[in-house]
């Protein structure tokens, strides 16, 4: 088993009524099955766009997660 | 350097950065980017402030980044970026840009691409403010579409 902390910034923090989730997962369990997981604690999370980011670097592909890993769900950026 | 202001960006701040550059006399020409919050109409109400989020660690690594990027491409004597992070009222300054090189196309290049990469790619996030008192994110699809159409 690993434990990830899943951070929800901006919007998505109204969305998921949570800022921060420790969760604890399988080993082997990847990006894709973790939005999978969120989907189903946060129902409205798939209708919204967003990004990924495991330990500040944003994933454009799946990618297996670690134990301490930190995942953050990243709103489209509207800075500047 | 920590590219973060809490709050507005003021007007003290951003003479005493130029002024500061006077002792580095190969600099022939500084242009500078100053954004500015907006009273904009969002749902028949008007923005009293918008309130600025980060992801401070990252948006840290990647304004670092886009600086090294930008001063390994044009030649530049120097640059800086500084966000506000928190409440800024309408009218304020909450971006500033500074750049600075012996002569100024590179300048006005450099300035422009800075500030459409810092748009893109730091993860920065607005809250409108409205003047009954109620909240908006900046990227609720449905509540700020003209808006996030005229940021683009």
């Amino acid at each position: 088993m690993i434990q990830i902390t899943v951070i929800f910034m901006g919007s998505l923090a109204e969305v998921t009524n949570n800022g921060k989730l420790q969760i604890t997962l399988d080993d082997n369990y990847d990006t894709v099955h973790l939005q999978e997981n969120l989907f189903k604690r946060y129902h409205t999370l798939k209708d919204k766009t967003y990004s990924i980011a495991v330990n500040e670097s944003i994933q454009n592909q799946t990618c297996t997660l670690n134990n301490g890993d930190e995942v953050v769900l990243l709103p489209p950026f509207s800075g500047g | 350097m920590n590219p973060f202001i809490k709050g507005s960006i003021p007007a003290d701040f951003i003479s005493e950065k130029i002024a500061a550059h006077s002792s580095k006399t190969d600099i022939g020409a500084h242009t500078f980017f100053l954004g500015q919050v907006r009273k904009d109409e969002v749902t028949g109400k008007q923005v009293d402030a918008i309130v600025f989020y980060a992801y401070e660690s990252m948006a840290e690594k990647e304004i670092a980044t886009i600086r090294e990027e930008i001063l390994s491409r044009y030649s530049l004597k120097c640059m800086h970026i500084w966000h506000s992070i928190g409440r800024v009222s309408s009218g304020e300054i909450c971006f500033f840009v500074l750049v600075s090189s012996a002569h100024r196309k590179s300048c006005f290049e450099a300035l422009e691409e800075t500030v459409s990469l810092v748009k893109e790619r730091v993860p920065i996030w607005k809250q409108l403010i409205l003047d009954d008192g109620s909240k908006v994110w900046a990227d609720d699809e449905q509540a700020t579409e003209s808006i996030l159409r005229r940021n683009i």
